[in-house]
């Protein structure tokens, strides 16, 4: 553990300096925009190293660490240095209230992260198990598993995979999302700053977007959307700021190799661009390192394409394929091209019901909720309305976003889920509050109090209730999520069996010690030969329906005697 | 506590139509005491705030009549038009909860007053009155579910 922790020191000590060093040649000048650069430029390193490492068999600790450690000293060698943020000091003119919001958010997300583990469904069932495996081989080369999804683009598991690796232990895999979630708020600032609103106003925009409840449950829950939506935030404070058009290309890479809905939302993002196109153009202090970065952004993103089209035959995959649909009904679970029907259906349970997220608590993954929370529904959106009126620029975001909200809700299956792709729309009303409070000292009383009450909201969510936190605390370090499990797996190797909801990585534990294997048997009697030669002695079919065929074939085995249920969703071999 | 640069008593669009190209309200430019670097490249968009301030100054004023205000904008028909329609939609729409709980139904009611009111020195009030309400609404549906999840509710 201790020299875990060592590397993982250098590794971030070797990044942080080299995106210190990078920004030196593309910083724009202007310190809210190249604070947004600079989180960029750490997360593509980042995703770079995890990436190179994995193809090349060397992803451990010390397979990591001595390149960054390399890294480190060459750059301390060339007289770089880094200025040390909490040197900074903090100007009167902000408010002590927004400051200690601010610090609350940053208290809370960090506890979060120590005390949550990953528990949410989908990061369980097919973002995580590929980092737990990963981490587990030290390479790329494992079986991705039956879940179709697991081959979507994984370039925020790249980052994830960064948090674990060097502990071995996914104690603070969290922060991933938690990074994406200050590169949401610091695309805000620079939005609030390209605005001409002053820093304590740009500081209350951030603010809104960092305590949006979407954003915030899911910065602790592992999941891509908030990340997307941070990225997609991003981009437009990069064509606010009139970047050069290589670093969209750059940062558009990145995206769609974290998650491919965020090209979802690129013809706002063009419109923006062709609407800003008559401001004068950004400077940049160098711009020889611009290919590199578009190349670096492409590579990102097309090596999930590419390799899912050698493999599967279709870069999409599993989009529009049979392969990605309802086990029991047949209906597709994702929508592959543009739907009217999706569009109203969306929009409408946006307006009518999801808005006001009371349906169901705070979920990671938005339930029937949007997850935009008191400080965006209760003053981000009257404040929208009035600040259209006076500020043309926030007009022209606003037209960017709108077209963007219809392009995404269109291409989007309308299910219980189907908001959280929109996680970047809540910062337009958040810039708007913070427009509207600038301008009338009167409207800061309820927006600071819509902040603290989102700040409250969303320190318990209906992943992490306080009973289940109470409980988790209970649990010994090494037990992970284990403890939600029926039956406790075997510490070496188990199976699993089915298409969804498999949640393979609780079973692989926090420290990623328990190989989990999937069996794809079609018969009672391959399935248990194929337990029996692997050494297979339980089996886990979680979320298995006994409709699907899968479902059929454990009832034919237990009934047959080749299998015992031990409980819900587990098996023993006899 | 307020932040300190902060203008005070504005309007939505009342401009000291006297004064071209300066910031309305204490005459000097939003955001000049800004805090941070002043590398912040803002100049443009002062600018540009500025002038679309002074294009509208003289043709909006507190002084003149809704009706006025239609004639001069004609293009006001079409947003009430547009607000109008969003509030049919409001009456129409099967939601779950009735239209005095809508959030959407107030924001609706809320674009037309400023498109007939731009100039209204109390818009900092309606705006007030709106946050609490819409608070309130968004409270009345969300509350229930934030307290089961500590526990506070069987």
């Amino acid at each position: 553990m201790i020299l875990g922790l060592l590397w993982m020191g250098v590794a971030n000590a070797a990044v942080l300096l080299a995106a210190r060093a990078a920004l030196r040649r593309v910083e724009t000048g202007r310190p809210a925009l190249d604070l947004v650069l600079f989180l960029l430029l750490r997360f593509s390193f980042i995703m770079a190293l995890v990436l190179a490492a994995g193809l090349g068999g060397f992803l451990t600790p010390a397979g990591l660490g001595l390149p960054c450690a390399l890294l480190l000293g060459l750059l301390l060698l060339r007289g770089e240095r880094f200025d040390a943020p909490w040197k900074a000091e903090i100007p009167r003119a902000y408010p002590r209230l927004a400051i200690g919001i601010a610090a609350f958010i940053a208290v809370r997300s960090l506890l979060q992260v120590w005390f949550y583990v990953p528990i949410e469904g989908d990061a369980t069932c097919y973002h995580l198990p590929k980092v737990a495996d990963w981490i587990r081989t030290g390479s790329f080369r494992v079986d991705l598993g039956t879940d179709p999804r697991a081959w979507f683009p994984a370039g925020f598991e790249l980052v994830e995979t960064w948090w674990a690796l060097f502990l071995r232990h996914d104690a603070l895999i969290e922060m991933a999302g938690l990074e994406f979630l200050l590169l949401a708020s610091a695309a805000a600032w620079s939005l609030a700053r390209w605005l001409g609103l002053t820093s304590p106003s740009a500081l209350l925009a951030a603010l809104a977007v960092a305590s949006t409840p979407g954003l915030a449950v899911q910065s602790v829950f592992c999941m891509n959307d908030g990340p997307a939506a941070a990225l997609v935030l991003a981009a437009a404070a990069l064509i606010a700021g009139r970047a050069p058009f290589l670093l969209l290309v750059w940062v558009g890479g990145m995206a769609a190799g974290l998650k491919p809905t965020t090209a979802y939302a690129a013809p706002g993002l063009l419109l923006f661009w062709l609407l800003e196109r008559k401001e004068a153009p950004g400077r940049v202090s160098s711009r020889a390192a611009l290919p590199l970065l578009a190349l670096l952004g492409l590579a990102l993103g097309a090596f999930w394409y590419v390799r899912t089209w050698i493999l599967k035959g279709s870069p999409v995959y599993p989009a529009g394929s049979p392969d990605l649909v309802d086990t029991i009904g047949g209906f597709p679970l994702q929508q592959l091209g543009p739907s009217l029907a999706s569009l109203s259906t969306n929009l409408a349970d946006l307006a009518n019901q999801r808005i006001y997220d009371g349906r169901r608590p705070y979920h990671a993954l938005l339930t029937y909720g949007a997850g935009w929370g008191p400080a965006i529904v209760a003053c981000g959106l009257p404040a929208l309305v009035a600040a259209l009126r006076w500020n043309p620029r926030l007009r022209r975001l606003a037209a960017a976003f709108a077209l963007s909200v219809v392009t995404v809700l269109a291409l989007v299956l309308s299910d219980a889920c189907s908001l959280r792709f929109i996680l970047w729309f809540p910062a337009l009303p958040a810039l708007a509050l913070a427009c509207a409070v600038e301008r009338s000292p009167r409207l800061y009383p309820p927006a600071m109090t819509a902040l603290i009450v989102a700040c409250l909201a969303t320190t318990f969510s209906e992943n992490y209730s306080l009973p289940t936190l109470i409980q988790q605390l209970r649990q010994d370090f090494s037990t992970g999520a284990k403890w939600t499990l029926p039956v406790q797996p075997d510490p070496s190797r188990v199976g699993v069996y089915g298409r969804y909801s498999l949640r393979a990585y609780l079973l692989q534990g926090p420290d990623f010690k328990t190989e989990v294997v999937s069996l794809r048997a079609d018969s009672p009697e391959r399935l248990t030969s194929e337990m029996t030669r692997l050494k297979i002695s339980l089996l886990y079919a979680m979320g298995v329906s006994p409709k699907s065929r899968e479902g059929r074939v454990l009832e034919e085995s237990v009934r047959r005697g080749g299998l015992r249920k031990l409980a819900t969703g587990v098996y023993a071999l006899r | 506590m307020i932040p300190p640069c902060r203008e005070r008593g504005q309007e939505l669009e009342s401009l000291p139509d006297a004064v071209p190209g300066r910031a309305r309200g204490n005459g000097r430019p939003s955001g000049s005491c800004s805090s941070s670097s002043a590398s912040e490249n803002r100049n443009s968009s002062l600018r540009e705030l500025e002038s679309s301030r002074g294009a509208r100054g003289h043709a909006i004023n507190s002084g003149v009549t809704a009706l006025e205000r239609v004639r001069r904008r004609p293009w006001i028909l079409l947003e009430l038009a547009l607000a109008g329609l969003l509030i049919a939609w409001r009456f129409a729409a099967p939601t779950w909860h009735p239209v005095w709980m809508d959030l959407l139904f107030y924001l609706a009611l809320y674009w037309a007053w400023t498109a007939l009111f731009p100039a209204s020195k109390s818009w900092p009030g309606v705006t007030l009155a709106l946050m609490l309400l819409a608070m309130g609404i968004y409270l009345k549906h969300q509350m229930p579910q934030m307290l089961l999840m500590v526990n506070l509710l069987p």
